[in-house]
């Protein structure tokens, strides 16, 4: 009796489940995801208070928590002094002008004064004090 | 204009013109991360014969996740001043970001409602030579070129049809109005390109931008590389898109791919472009890629989506 050939005409299953229940998946869970641990040494690096000397220090005190979440602390500090999340460097302005468009987009970034209102706006309504944000400083205290 | 039903919701159909002055905004994402997306928008946009410009003086729309988190007046208020430069210039404010467009929406909506509100965002406003009365309009771009110039008006443009493969990507917060609007919106329109939409069950997962900040294993792992996989399996020529954030977020999942690699071991290599469904529009009408940089700053290659398209076969 001959071997079973595959059917070369028979559809490609696809896998569509969304959930990954398996052994690598429990590895991935286990695993530090780098560019997540980037984003947190980033905001410890704009971050006056250092909770991990605090708590070395006065292990029973109760972890001071922000406002503004650790992970978000970077983008929002952008957006604090650009007006915009993201910044336009040398590279995206190359970018910009191969794609056959002005170097620098007409937004904020090329109109400071709309940002230094947001700036003004934003320490009107409170948020810097909420989210220990020091303007002079350039870095949160909490 | 013309207005229809479609089971319970309302939409309007065009008649195939309109006078309105347009302002794109930009947003955080599209100027410097899209370049190529905001060109081909502009391109579609002026072959449509739209009076369609670049609104002016933008910030961040600003974020609802973050901001509505800190101080959801503050939300209001910031958020405000955006809508507030859309009237000074006297556009309408066009958004192809669903973010932008979701938060640009529910503030004006949500300022129309609260008089309270409105009264506050206007004395914050007030005192840097700002002003919001209210009554600037907000549209996503989909809906500009659904409603406003109208699909039979887009068909007889298409001059190129495009004989390629795609799964789709409409984004979460354009379903806000349902999905008999906007994502249908889109489907139509991309398939007035000529492209064939695979459908798959995966259409409606999210593409995990918010989740990222909350649990990354499960916004990358099960959201990013999940979609990224079922589009490698169907050997789709590309996933079309129209949101910047849902962008940015796929653009990380390619970014931690290459990094880091994929620990649940599902994915291994992936090539399949990313495209903004501008650029299909603009290719469709006949431009050329390099119109509008469709090779350059791109996170996947669209070297064979490009030779594809080009040889029309």
């Amino acid at each position: 009796m001959s071997e079973k050939q595959p059917d070369k005409n028979a559809k490609k299953q696809i896998d569509f489940t969304i959930r990954t229940e398996n052994a690598a998946a429990s590895n991935a869970e286990s695993a530090s995801m780098k560019s997540w641990v980037r984003l947190f040494d980033a905001a410890k690096k704009i971050t006056s208070h250092k909770q991990e000397e605090e708590e070395q220090r006065y292990p029973w005190r109760r972890p001071f928590s922000s406002a503004a979440p650790d992970v978000a602390k970077p983008s929002l500090k952008r957006d604090f002094e650009l007006g915009l999340v993201y910044p336009i460097t040398d590279e995206v302005s190359g970018a910009r002008k191969a794609c056959n468009l002005d170097p620098m987009p007409p937004t904020a970034h090329q109109f400071p004064d709309q940002a230094e209102k947001k700036r003004k706006l934003i320490q009107d309504l409170g948020v810097g004090e909420i989210v220990t944000f020091d303007t002079q400083k350039r870095v949160y205290d909490y | 204009m013309i207005t229809e039903g479609y089971g319970n919701m309302t939409t309007n159909v065009s008649t195939g013109k309109s006078s309105e002055k347009y302002g794109y905004f930009l947003g955080c994402v599209m100027p410097a991360k899209m370049p190529w997306a905001e060109k081909s928008t502009m391109i579609v946009a002026k072959h449509l014969g739209l009076d369609f410009d670049y609104m002016k003086e933008t910030l961040c729309c600003v974020r609802p996740g973050p901001w509505k988190t800190i101080d959801p007046d503050a939300w209001l208020t910031l958020t405000g001043q955006n809508l507030a430069l859309a009237e000074r210039q006297n556009v309408t404010l066009v958004d192809t970001c669903n973010g932008c467009w979701q938060t640009h929406y529910e503030v004006a909506e949500e300022l129309r409602e609260e008089p309270e509100k409105m009264e506050m965002v206007q004395r914050y406003l007030d005192k840097y030579g700002l002003k919001y009365s209210g009554k600037g309009k907000v549209r996503h771009f989909l809906q500009v070129l659904y409603e406003d110039v109208g699909i039979d008006t887009i068909k007889s443009k298409v001059t190129r049809p495009l004989n390629i493969k795609v799964m789709r990507h409409v984004g979460c917060h354009a379903r806000k109005l349902g999905n008999d609007v906007m994502p249908r919106y889109f489907d139509e329109i991309l398939k007035a390109t000529g492209a064939e939409i695979i459908d798959t069950p995966l259409d409606l997962m999210c593409c995990g931008l918010l989740v990222f900040f909350a649990d990354p294993k499960i916004s990358i792992y099960r959201n990013v590389f999940k979609k990224f996989k079922v589009a490698q399996d169907l050997g789709v020529d590309a996933i079309v898109l129209i949101c910047s954030g849902c962008y940015d977020q796929f653009e990380r999942g390619v970014k931690i791919l290459n990094d880091e690699g994929d620990p649940t071991g599902q994915l291994k290599d992936f090539d399949i472009p990313m495209v903004h469904l501008s650029e299909l529009l603009a290719l469709s009408f006949g431009y050329k890629p390099e119109d509008f940089g469709m090779d350059v700053f791109r996170t996947t290659s669209t070297s064979n989506l490009i030779a594809k398209v080009m040889e029309g076969k």
